[in-house]
């Protein structure tokens, strides 16, 4: 296990190093002059060279990398064009909304996901597995912004159940922080769901047939222990893998539901710092988008190891 | 010899298990009948695809039941198991029926260590606290003679050996202490050292707890040392039943006949798989999607001749001079 652990870091750490350099080329590579852009027509050449300095562009291609990707290691991540602040610190003031957003909206995906997709499974072909089928068609189907803005209009207009947006902080308001949480989280969420509740539903299907589960049976086991410890025990395994990839989704930002619900996420950041050429908070972001995903991955992968004893033992015997 | 002991545990008449397939019904057993007694073995044999695991499975349960359409009697100890819901077959399974099957590699859960999996069908009958179905596990196992069982108790399937397996699949069926144990193929898969222990185990088993055993194979060569009975399937008939003696001595059937002209040396060094002759036998057994109209066997019959046997099916009945001896067929071979 300890072998598998120090094999899939190494693993990342390579990724990692392997995506800085395609995140810092393409930066560099598209057409464009963010310096002109981040200060717009009217500045005196003196202030654009003094920018370009500041911002290292002058220094060849390898200089500059170097530079950037030696910074990030001690948490630099250079100064943002637009807002002239630390691109870190722009990013760790957005880090709480963002991981709220993307908890609650994984824990509704995994809410609709598990139990629609299980009874689906144990009555194939029957009004609940149509009626599962159906609905993870529709959640699928159904933009994001049409469904965000319809739970606005219904539970913060007409009922006024909920806030239509914003965010507020968990330390300062809990209830708040919870409350303009749910229409947000329910948006996101809706989408993962959709995707894991098909996922869900094979997955319990073919744990179903297993020999093992027959075995099960054999024994007198009561229905639902067999259910719980050998089919959806089972089952569930390959979900850790589906499921961290709709979280490093989730995490990386869902832009759509984060602009309908004014959610001061990681995703409108990003899509602002595009928007405006604000290189290094674009690199900023991309970079950190690479960490999340390699970071969900490999909890993911340690986590699966942790269910599955075969996997860290097959790898051992490699 | 029924009554020696007062009366089968199980007692099967007209089993008939048909799945519903694409294809059509596929007509898989077809009216079986047979007693077990306790602390006998009763042997079914037959080819593969003949029917037996899944006449086993039907008697418990655990057929898929959107497809499978089981009828006739199974009587368990006075109990109708046929046509049974999941909660009453729950009491009869593991505590009154065992059953060890075909494949000890994907029979077992790979997710979950052996003693978990002997704990879960100790404690699915009796309600037992938890560090008491964990010390009864370990006596279990090494009952089951498995070596240092305190330590396999923490294994995962995956780290034993295919005959650790297989005896660990034991000592599951046996956690209930059925009355009745059926092992499919329980050693098909081992090679012949631990095929003779796990024989000498279960023998040994049976004759401490008067447990009824259903020994499926096809292995014509353990049969002779281990079974009382003996009931040989074809399409999911019976074809001939009776004793050992009467059927390895005796035999009527051709098809009987033929298995038992193909039947090797006890101590053949091959492994079980490659002494199995069964398969040797020319043709293949008919589709039970498309059963012949009559005898089941007449497209591989060797001494077919009367037009009777491709239009009537021959019926059960016994040979002469011996009650407990039945073939089905129109055929008698000379000398008996
Ligand atoms: N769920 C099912 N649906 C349709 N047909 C099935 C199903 N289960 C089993 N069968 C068919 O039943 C027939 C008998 O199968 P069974 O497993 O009982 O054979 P067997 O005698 O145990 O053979 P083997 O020696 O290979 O184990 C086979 O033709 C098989 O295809
Ligand atoms: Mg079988």
């Amino acid at each position: 296990m300890t072998g598998y652990v120090l094999r899939r870091l190494w693993q990342s750490a390579v990724v990692l190093i392997g995506v800085s350099i395609l995140v810092f080329a393409i930066m560099h590579l598209v057409p464009g002059d963010p310096v002109r852009q981040a200060l717009g027509t009217r500045a005196t050449e003196a202030a654009y060279q003094a920018m370009r300095e500041r911002a290292g562009l002058d220094e060849p291609l390898l200089t500059q990398y170097l530079d950037w990707i030696g910074s990030a290691f001690t948490g630099d991540l250079g100064v943002s064009f637009r807002t002239g602040r630390p691109v870190m610190e722009m990013i760790l003031e957005r880090v709480p909304a963002t991981v709220s957003l993307a908890a609650a909206a994984i824990v509704v995906a995994l809410l609709i996901a598990i139990p629609l997709g299980t009874i689906a499974a144990l009555k194939p072909r029957s009004p609940v597995d149509w009626f599962a089928t159906a609905s993870s068609q529709a959640g699928l189907s159904i933009p994001d912004f049409w469904m965000g803005i319809m739970l606005i209009l219904l539970f913060a207009g007409t009922l006024g159940w909920f806030p239509s947006g914003g965010y507020v902080g968990l330390t300062s308001d809990p209830v708040g922080w919870a409350h303009h949480l749910v229409m947000p989280a329910v948006t996101a969420g809706v989408a993962s769901g959709s995707i894991l509740t098909r996922f869900v539903r094979s997955s319990v299907l073919e744990a179903l047939g297993q020999d093992h589960v027959r075995t099960a049976r054999a024994k007198g086991m009561r229905r639902r222990d067999v259910l719980g410890w050998h089919v959806l025990r089972n089952a569930l395994i390959p979900l850790v893998t589906v499921g961290g990839v709709q979280l490093a989704y989730l995490l990386s930002g869902v832009v759509i539901v984060e602009i309908v619900f004014a959610w001061p996420g990681l995703g409108q950041m990003a899509l602002q710092a595009v928007e405006s050429r604000d290189y290094p908070l674009l690199q900023g972001s991309v970079l950190l988008f690479a960490v999340i995903f390699l970071l969900v991955n490999l909890l993911v992968d340690l986590l699966y190891a942790r269910l599955d004893p075969r996997i860290s033992y097959v790898g051992a015997a490699k | 010899m029924r009554d020696e002991q007062g009366g089968p545990v199980l007692s099967v008449r007209d089993l008939r298990v048909a799945f519903r397939t694409p294809r059509g019904l596929a007509r898989v057993v077809n009216g079986l009948s047979y007693d077990v007694e306790p602390g006998r073995t009763l042997a079914i044999v037959g080819e593969s695809g003949s029917g037996k695991s899944v006449g086993a499975l039907a008697l418990l349960g655990l057929l898929p039941g959107d497809v499978a359409r089981i009828s006739g009697s199974a009587v368990f100890d006075g109990y109708e198991l046929i046509g049974r819901d999941e909660e009453e077959m729950r009491a009869v399974r593991g505590a009154g029926v065992g059953m060890v099957f075909q494949d000890p590699a994907t029979s077992l859960n790979p997710v979950l260590t052996v003693g978990r999996q002997l704990v879960e069908a100790l404690r699915a009958h009796a309600s037992m606290p938890k560090d008491v179905a964990r010390a009864r596990a370990e006596e279990l196992l090494a009952e089951v003679g498995i070596p240092d069982p305190r330590s396999r108790l923490e294994a995962y399937p995956h780290q034993l050996s295919g005959g650790m397996r297989q005896r660990v699949m034991i000592a599951i069926a046996l956690a209930g202490q059925p009355r009745v144990l059926i092992a499919d193929e329980a050693t098909t898969a081992l090679d012949v050292t631990v095929q003779a222990q796990i024989l000498d185990l279960l023998m040994r088993l049976q004759k401490e707890h008067s447990t009824g055993v259903i020994w499926i194979t096809h292995d014509l060569g353990v049969v002779a040392g281990i079974a009382d009975h003996v009931l040989v399937m074809y399409a999911g008939r019976c074809v001939e039943e009776g004793s050992v003696d009467a059927l390895f001595e005796r035999p009527v059937h051709p098809y009987t006949r033929g298995l038992l002209g193909a039947t090797p040396v006890v101590d053949d060094p091959r492994p079980a798989r490659e002494r199995d002759l069964l398969v040797t036998m020319p043709g293949l057994p008919p589709d039970p999607v498309e059963l012949p109209e009559g005898c089941a066997f007449y497209p591989r019959c060797p001494v077919r001749a009367d037009v009777r046997c491709r239009t009537e099916e021959p019926p059960l009945a016994s040979v002469a001079g011996d009650p407990g001896h039945r073939a089905a067929t129109f055929y008698t071979p000379e000398g008996v």
